[in-house]
């Protein structure tokens, strides 16, 4: 709890810090962290391990570079064919809860995906452009993202390299 | 070094202007809204991305870059959650997305497949 | 310089998706297209914010970032349900 707390102000302390432009008016920035920090709710956020989503954070943006690539060389083709399919992931990593959310907001900045809902056996894929590796992919993602979220993933299902 | 940041941020900036139009092509060009949203989310995320890190490496000191990066940071959050809500909105408003390769007709139905 | 015409740029290409505004077959195109030029928008205060030395902008810019979420939020939960439910058969009707 007292960690949890301390991490809070640390990172509002920091986003004060980038938002005054370089420190200056504490006076008005100490009360308005404290507060903060104290009105904040619980979220889920607060299973991330921060070191392991530092580590993510290269992965994630690599995958973003190359979602925009793709749709970048689509949108540029002369002609226009996309195979699109509409295509259910069964979860079988990742528990109820933020984690989830996480990856479903994470798959619209992937090549080819699109999030078009969320149950709770499946996640419903808009797949632009299908390929052989889509399905591998998504597993993939989602034993990354169940260990960013400090869930076991069991070792017969870790990631195939 | 500065010379070295400031050259760098004047090609990704470039990059992110390149990725931007082609974006807003997917966006005339792609057949239905599913297809448009993965043009706009993805590209145009992608091209306000590679802006703002250009543009932090010119910025005049670490704060400032940081907090450019912190506008992108935001839209990355706000247009990934809008695209899905979109997305989601429109199926429950029985916006059928169009499915498989248009050129062959007789494939088009029967692609929802489930494992 | 340089930033300034890549601004100019980036209005451009705005303009263009404000053919998507006008014909878009459904609400949700549009506001697709005005999502589009939202964040050229920000874009572009970034840009000269940076290239006119003027750190105000970016302020401006952070707040607009902050407010698209709202803006997305808004449109999916009660615009766009309000029409469905008054003329659900014309969105159907109008798509291509």
């Amino acid at each position: 709890m007292a960690a949890r707390f301390a991490r809070r102000l640390v990172l509002l302390a920091l986003l004060w810090w980038v938002v005054s432009g370089g420190g200056g008016a504490w006076i008005w920035g100490l009360p308005v962290i404290l507060v903060t920090a104290l009105a904040m709710p619980n979220s889920g956020t607060a299973r991330l391990r921060p070191l392991a989503f530092l580590a993510f954070l290269p992965l994630a943006l690599w995958l973003t570079l190359r979602g925009g690539l793709t749709v970048a060389v689509m949108a540029c083709r002369p002609r226009l064919d996309p195979d699109t399919r509409i295509i259910n992931h069964v979860w079988s990593h990742l528990p109820e809860g933020p984690g989830r959310l996480f990856m479903a907001s994470l798959i619209n900045l992937l090549p080819g995906t699109l999030t078009l809902g969320l149950t709770p056996d499946t996640l419903q894929v808009h797949v632009l452009q299908m390929d052989a590796g889509t399905r591998s992919g998504l597993d993939r993602l989602e034993a990354r993202v169940a260990r960013l979220f400090s869930h076991d993933v069991s070792p017969q299902d870790k990631e195939p390299r | 070094m500065t010379e070295w940041l400031s050259l760098l941020g004047y090609v990704l900036i470039t990059a992110g202007a390149i990725f931007f139009i082609t974006g807003s092509l997917g966006l005339i060009r792609f057949p239905d809204l599913y297809a448009r949203l993965h043009a706009l989310t993805k590209a145009d995320n992608l091209g306000l991305g590679l802006i703002c890190l250009g543009l932090a490496c010119q910025a005049p000191d670490l704060a400032a870059a940081l907090k450019i990066l912190l506008v992108w940071g935001l839209i990355l959050i706000a247009t990934s959650i809008g695209a899905t809500l979109i997305a989601s909105t429109a199926l429950a408003c029985g916006l059928r997305p169009r499915l498989g390769r248009p050129s062959p007709p007789a494939v088009t139905r029967d692609d929802t497949r489930r494992p | 310089m340089f930033h300034a015409a890549i601004a100019a740029l980036l209005l451009l290409n705005a303009g263009v998706a404000l053919w998507r505004l006008h014909r878009g077959p459904t609400s949700a195109d549009r506001m697709l297209a005005a999502e589009l030029i939202s964040v050229s928008a920000i874009a572009v205060l970034l840009l000269l914010g940076i290239g006119l030395a003027q750190p105000a902008l970016v302020d401006v810019a952070l707040i607009f970032a902050l407010l698209a979420a709202v803006a997305t939020a808004n449109f999916v939960t009660r615009t766009w349900t309000l029409l469905h439910e008054e003329s659900g058969n014309r969105e159907e009707a109008g798509r291509d």
